[in-house]
């Protein structure tokens, strides 16, 4: 039995309608070079002289030839090839110089693009995150923005000097000879048809292979990330036969891609080395007829020798560039997506907030059919302590994504101090929400930073005051760099309770004018949790709070409980008086003894 | 150290697969040569053909170029599949080193390895190493053959030029190596930039409500701009050396050619040549020019490669650091009763880079009989996760040793160690595919019954039940189409379906409410029977019925007994009890 492989097949979903074509994408992308067009023009006038230069050289070896055909002249021979050497040297001195103008811009380029693609993400709503696993995500970007980069870095300077080469070479021999010239670009239209095809038949090659990649990134990620469940259950033979399935899978999508872009090397060896027989044809029946002479066919199978170079640079780089696309295609998605949650054309900023807030007749999913809260009405005075307890998926946290307005309600009304929240700027109303969440997140920082990351210009002094009031300074100095101790990524050198208190730390730190507890102790010992609440509680005072907790304890002084229950409150009340009644609060709560202590002095 | 050192210990994995490489090259030799013959074809043109007036020459000098022509694209073609063929494979093959590596990794290996960095060695450098090989089989064998040709050609044709030929080889040659040095260093400079920014973005789409939460994305942005800037001053710089190549490449080319007119033409040259020898050079010199172009193209991209083996090799070469049993001795889950034995057992994690180890646990010494239920208790960071986490010898001791049933567990097979002990971790992850093959994860074989027993016990069955596919419902990546609550429950639920003799519950009820988590119990105690239990927690509600209950404080034990034993006799544990029930019971 293996998991991990109950998917659809990707090739099976159809593109999405309005899918852009090659060539709109690969417009796209070219953008942020072309944004650069001072360097860009620089970069083609160098190379405009400097492709001219390098192209008397076999004109002068034309003119050489005519010279040696007849009488030897040594001193015209001489001035030739001093000329040819002259443009060598002059060409190669421009040439070097493109270069390094290209690049210059290239990487400019490419960062532009990186830079692009991340500050469009870090505002998006976090429906959007939620929706992806992030390991297919950052593969996507980070793989990606590499096949694009690859493609432009190695190939985009060659490409634009290989057809200013081309174009060139076509302009001598037709100013040459234009019989010959035509018998020479006989190959152009049979190029072109040969490249179209190539195009058409790995389109969908291409897509199945980036679709295969994808799903094997996912896979990837998952089981890197979930590693430590692996090793629990020994099921690394598993992991490695899933794996292969999909590895396997990939490799014969890329086989087809890749063998389809490959024919363009054999294709155009055939052209063109056929072409150069077309041109010795005509060329030798034309002088025969006494119509042009040996040198001029000569330079002219010289010149069409040279058209395989440009000719077979384009068809190396048939692979990279359809590569590049289809990655363009999948990074401009990501850059197409908008925000889903904005502000409002003339949102307010939120004035400082008293914390009087009410829920009317709020009703909400995450996905369409499927109801997370119903109904649900209350309201909270500021200054209030409101408690939410109830089973497990009842939708507490919900709450939460709706009150900071990380999700929209589907109807109803949230308020806060009589101004509905979709009437004001978010950010503003967020700054002023602190929230301790489920799953401790710290960054990859020293702790000093990771507590100055809730205001940025809070002094070392109030970041220390704040762990104290935590309770988290005692074992902030007992590491071993204190303060300065870098948090490693998983977390190895801290525990899962000192994390939250670091979290808890750091929300004290932004001094917030309502605070938000999302089941944030329930990983922390009660011990050191009494410490905190009673930090807790003097952060609170005055402050409106949410509380969510298994642990009834921490919200058995709220001024107002709510249970809720399958998206419903179907309680509410204070300690007291749920406890009086007898009801689904009072089970709750004598549930935690389980019967083990009977005859407990009364907690009530 | 020598050239490319990575890339070369690479090249041994095709130990055995020498004969299709060979074949491949023989291919593309072939094409070359029939590649080469075309220019003769083109001097014999000029010199038998045209300068004589000779039709019959040009006409049969052209047919010959025209059958070269179709002979070398059929051989490059052969060549091409086999090149393809090869990348591949290679791609393949490289995954699946990686890949079954990372599978032989122990705890301690996966902290010294951040997700990201693996996910980049598997993909990105994957490719780079994959492209460099189809790259040399397709280069491989035209550039020697070219130039080698061209150079017997010149030889045959006109001695009196080919010294101008060894000249542009000797040079080009040098030139190729310098630049493939200069680049390679700069080359791991620029992966390790990249490293640089895929971490800053993996960690913010990973934390992205915390982000959001403090209204921090503008300083991520320039956080990532920071680390972007850096890396792209990284790739400039390889790039900048590897955009010299081909214009030098060029201008020797010109030159030669201008040293042929002149070495060729002079009549003061005894050695004086043909016109159409002339020509021939400077064809064979533009025929040279091609794979000049392309190993231009291609050598920065083998520096690039280099550095990616060479990041492949640093995961290949890293130490288990949980080393197989040395003398393994048989203890099957049916022989193996479940004693537990801790003695003077110390531990501290092994150390990261630059960072001092931190002592976790002091001298731990404890016993639990075989179907005993246990509970360790105790403040943040007071060891308890570290400890249960070292019976299934996830890290090893680093002082002391720990017995089942009286064997060290370093001397038990890991795949019976996990058998006996099933753990349910503390972050319940979940894996895709359906609720069956996640329950059944640690035991494929069990039956219906069992997995269903097990389900049942952890409150999951009714959940999973409620739903249309029930048992065949697909699970999300991550688990994420379930509650955190529901998680647990299928995570202690994956745990009861080995039927260890030893279960470890790590914190694994924390999002259950009470009511929930008391049933649970109570079933686990009903289906375990005989088994031992341990419970790892912070709630007094879920210790309070445990045979034993160890309280623990940074990294010792220091109180156990019974729920009414400690209440008597431990401070602390009178100090917890009233903050989480209120009051002391009497």
């Amino acid at each position: 039995m293996k998991p991990f492989l109950h998917r659809q097949s990707p090739s099976k979903t159809p593109p999405p309608p309005g899918t852009p074509t090659k060539v709109q994408t690969f417009r796209r992308l070219s953008r942020y070079m072309t944004r650069y067009a001072g360097k860009l023009a620089l970069v083609i006038g160098l190379l405009l002289i400097g492709t001219i230069l390098n192209l008397l050289v076999p004109y002068l070896l034309g003119v050489g030839i005519n010279n040696l055909s007849g009488p030897r002249d040594a001193t015209a021979l001489q001035q030739t090839v001093v000329w040819m050497v002259a443009a060598a040297i002059g060409s190669w001195v421009l040439m070097a110089c493109q270069g390094q103008v290209l690049a210059r811009l290239v990487q400019q380029g490419l960062y532009d693009l990186r830079q692009h693609l991340f500050n469009h993400m870090m505002p998006l709503s976090l429906g959007f995150f939620d929706r992806r696993p992030i390991g297919e995500l950052i593969s996507s970007v980070t793989n990606d923005s590499e096949v694009i980069s690859l493609f432009f870095r190695s190939y985009l300077g060659e490409l634009i000097s290989q057809s200013l080469r081309f174009i060139f070479l076509v302009i001598a021999m037709f100013w040459l000879d234009w019989r010959l010239a035509i018998a020479a670009l006989a190959i152009s239209p049979l190029f072109t048809g040969f490249m179209k095809l190539l195009s058409t038949a790995s389109g969908p090659a291409y897509q199945e292979l980036q679709a295969q990649i994808g799903e094997l990134s996912g896979l990837m990620e998952e089981t890197v990330s979930g590693q430590k469940v692996v090793i629990a259950y020994d099921r690394q033979d598993e992991a490695v036969a899933s794996f292969k399935e999909l590895s396997l899978a990939a490799m014969e999508a890329g086989k087809k891609a890749k063998f389809i872009s490959q024919l363009s090397r054999p294709g155009t060896l055939v052209l063109t080395n056929l072409d150069i027989a077309l041109v010795a044809l005509v060329g030798g029946f034309l002088t025969l007829k006494g119509l042009t002479n040996v040198g001029i066919v000569a330079t002219f199978l010289q010149y069409t020798r040279q058209l395989a170079v440009p000719l077979s640079t384009f068809a190396g780089a048939v692979d990279p560039l359809f590569a590049a696309i289809a990655s363009g295609e999948r990074v401009f998605r990501i850059l197409d997506e908008k925000p889903a949650i904005v502000d409002k054309p003339n949102a307010q900023p939120m004035p400082p907030i008293q914390g009087h807030v009410e829920f009317r007749d709020v009703d909400f999913s995450y996905v369409l059919g499927r109801k997370i809260l119903k109904h649900n009405t209350f309201e909270a005075r500021p200054g209030q302590k409101i408690g939410l307890c109830g089973p497990t998926g009842a939708g507490k946290s919900t709450m939460i994504n709706l009150i900071t307005r990380y999700y929209d309600v589907d109807s109803g009304n949230i308020l806060i101090d009589g101004y509905s929240i979709y009437d004001v700027q978010q950010e503003d109303l967020r700054k002023q929400i602190g929230i301790v969440l489920q799953e401790p997140f710290l960054f990859s920082d020293t702790v000093m930073n990771n507590l100055r990351y809730a205001r940025l210009a809070a002094m070392d002094a109030e970041c220390m005051e704040a762990a104290k009031r935590a309770n988290a300074h005692d074992f902030i100095m007992r590491l071993p760099d204190g303060y300065n101790t870098l948090l490693a990524e998983r977390g190895s050198n801290l525990s899962q309770g000192q994390r939250q208190l670091l979290t808890i730390a750091r929300m004290m730190v932004q001094d917030p004018r309502m605070v938000i507890l999302d089941e944030a102790t329930s990983n922390v010992d009660t011990q050191t949790e009494k410490k905190i609440q009673e930090a807790l509680d003097r952060l609170m005072e005055g402050r409106t709070s949410f509380v969510i907790a298994h642990r009834l304890s921490t919200i058995r002084d709220s001024d107002l409980i709510l249970v809720l229950k399958a998206g419903e409150i179907i309680e509410r009340g204070t300690h007291d008086e749920m406890m009086s009644n007898q009801g689904f609060y009072y089970n709750l709560f004598m549930s935690q003894f389980k019967g083990k202590l009977e005859g407990i002095a009364h907690a009530a | 150290m020598g050239l490319l050192p990575s890339l070369r210990r690479f090249i041994r994995i095709y130990k055995g697969y020498e004969r299709p490489f060979w074949v491949a090259q023989l291919l593309q030799a072939i094409a070359s040569i029939f590649t080469l013959l075309v220019p003769l074809m083109s001097q014999q043109l000029l010199d038998q053909g045209l300068l004589v007036g000779n039709q019959d020459v040009v006409l049969s000098s052209v047919m010959w170029m025209v059958l070269f022509s179709i002979l070398a694209a059929g051989f490059s073609l052969a060549n091409s599949w086999y090149a393809v063929q090869f990348g591949e494979r290679t791609a393949h093959a490289v995954r699946m080193y990686l890949y079954r590596k990372i599978q032989t990794f122990s705890f301690g290996n996966l902290d010294q390895f951040p997700t990201s960095d693996l996910l980049v060695n598997m993909t990105s450098d994957v490719n780079q190493i994959k492209t460099v090989v189809e790259q040399v089989i397709l280069l491989l064998a035209q550039t020697p053959v070219l130039l080698l040709g061209s150079l017997y050609l010149i030889y045959a044709n006109s001695p009196g030029l080919a010294w101008i030929m060894w000249l542009v080889v000797g040079v080009t040659l040098a030139i190729l190596y310098l630049a493939l040095q200069q680049i390679g260093a700069l080359f791991e400079d620029r992966q390790a930039k990249l490293d640089a920014v895929n971490r800053v973005l993996q960690e913010d789409l990973s934390g992205i409500r915390v982000v959001k939460a403090f209204v921090q994305e503008d300083y991520e942005m320039r956080r990532y701009d920071q680390a972007n800037v850096a890396f792209r001053k990284s790739s400039l710089r390889p790039m900048q050396i590897a955009v010299f190549i081909q214009p030098t490449l060029f201008a020797i080319v010109n030159l030669a050619t201008a040293g042929a007119l002149w070495f060729g033409g002079n009549p003061t040259n005894p050695d004086a040549v043909s016109v159409g020898q002339i020509v021939a050079f400077s064809q064979y010199l533009a025929t040279v020019l091609i794979p000049l172009v392309s190993v231009a193209i291609v050598m920065p991209q083998i520096s690039a490669a280099e550095a990616s083996a060479t990041r492949m090799f640093h995961v290949m070469d890293a130490q288990p650091t949980v080393p197989s049993a040395a003398s393994p001795t048989r203890l099957t889950p049916e022989t193996a009763q479940g004693r537990i034995v801790f003695e003077h057992v110390s531990f501290q994690y092994p150390p990261q880079e630059g960072q001092h180890p931190t002592p976790v646990l002091q001298q731990i010494n404890l016993t639990i009989e075989p179907g005993q239920t246990v509970a360790f208790l105790g403040a943040t960071g007071s060891g308890k996760s570290t400890l249960v986490n070292l019976i299934p010898r996830f890290y090893d001791v680093t002082a002391g040793r720990i017995t089942i049933d009286g064997v060290d567990v370093r001397d038990i097979p890991l795949q019976d160690l996990h058998q006996i002990v099933a753990i349910a971790l503390q972050e319940s992850v979940l894996f895709s595919g359906t609720v069956r093959d996640n329950v059944c994860y640690g035991r494929p074989d069990a039956t219906e019954e069992a997995m269903t027993a097990a389900a049942i016990a952890a409150d999951a069955d009714s959940f999973v039940s409620a739903s249309p596919e029930g048992y065949d419902a697909s699970v999300a990546r991550r688990g994420a189409n379930f509650s955190g609550g529901q998680r647990q429950r299928l995570s202690i639920a994956r745990a009861l379906a080995v039927q260890p003799k030893i279960v470890i519950l790590d914190d694994s009820t924390s999002a259950l409410d009470m009511d929930t988590e008391a049933r649970v119990q109570d079933a686990i105690s009903t289906l375990m029977h005989g088994a031992t239990t341990i419970f790892v927690a912070q709630r007094i509600s879920t210790v309070i019925g445990a045979d034993q209950i160890f309280l623990m404080e940074a990294g010792e034990i220091v109180a156990s007994g019974t729920h009414t034993d400690l209440v008597r006799t431990s401070p602390l544990y009178q100090l917890i009890c009233e903050s989480q029930l209120g009051g002391v019971p009497a």
